[in-house]
């Protein structure tokens, strides 16, 4: 019954995850598209933890740790090079 | 089931809805703002309330501490990286797509990318400032009354 109830919740955090790949598609600008990567990486801790649960397996937290450290360093690498770089529309 | 499942049960699927909820609001808001604003409800909530589930799933190994370990991560590092993106997106795109805005303290700035665009549709103001410096200086000054107490420029 748990792992049923773990498999569900996973199903939902991947349909959520591919809701946010959505967002990675249609993003109109640069700002949506890393909004959209931090929530993505986001969903995937939470879908490592989901299944270290579900596996009964707790080197899967780890890995999780590993990918939230890395979503934070990506978030932040792509807003400093959006700050960086000069707006197509009119250059100073 | 013992009574630790349920908890954890309950716990994660809170978690998952609240990603649920951030990743369809990320989608349906308008405009990059609202939707760093969606996209920190599952950042604070809905990843704490799953971690929490893994360390009470996984408390007799002892992987309490590395759960709430990563939750002090995401506390401290979400507002770091939703500011980061604001600043960049708030600086870079053009401010006449921040329609969602109530009010936009850079809406004159001569810097924003639109802002010859905008001049020529009037919407920017003709004396507009040059800088921060200058933007803080243009700024009415608060009024104070001769008792010291400041009063509100806007009911005056």
């Amino acid at each position: 019954m748990f792992e049923l109830w773990m498999e569900g919740l996973m199903a939902l955090v991947s349909l959520s995850m591919a809701i946010c790949f959505g967002r990675l598609y249609m993003g109109p600008t640069t700002p949506d598209r890393t909004v959209a990567f931090d929530l993505i990486s986001v969903h995937a801790v939470g879908l490592l933890v989901l299944a270290s649960m579900r596996f009964e397996d707790s080197v899967l937290l780890d890995a999780a740790l590993i990918t939230a450290i890395l979503g934070f360093l990506g978030t932040v690498m792509f807003a400093h090079f959006i700050e960086q770089t000069p707006s197509g529309e009119e250059e100073e | 089931m013992p009574v630790t499942d349920v908890a954890v049960i309950i716990l994660a699927a809170l978690g998952a809805l609240l990603l649920l909820v951030s990743a369809v609001g990320t989608v349906r808001l308008e405009g990059v703002l609202q939707r760093m604003q969606a996209a920190s409800v599952g950042t604070a909530l809905g990843i704490t309330l799953l971690l929490l589930s893994a360390g009470i799933h996984f408390i007799a190994s002892a992987e309490m501490g590395l759960m709430l370990l990563l939750i002090v991560f995401f506390f401290v590092t979400s507002p770091i990286a939703t500011t980061a993106m604001a600043r960049a997106a708030y600086r870079r795109l053009p401010h006449s797509t921040h329609t969602y805005l109530m009010h936009d303290d850079m809406a004159d700035a001569t810097w924003t990318p639109d802002y010859k665009a905008r001049e020529a549709d009037g919407q920017a103001s003709s004396q507009a400032p040059e800088n921060f410096a200058a933007i803080g200086a243009a700024r009415p000054p608060v009024a104070t009354a001769t008792d010291g107490t400041i009063q509100n420029p806007a009911t005056n």
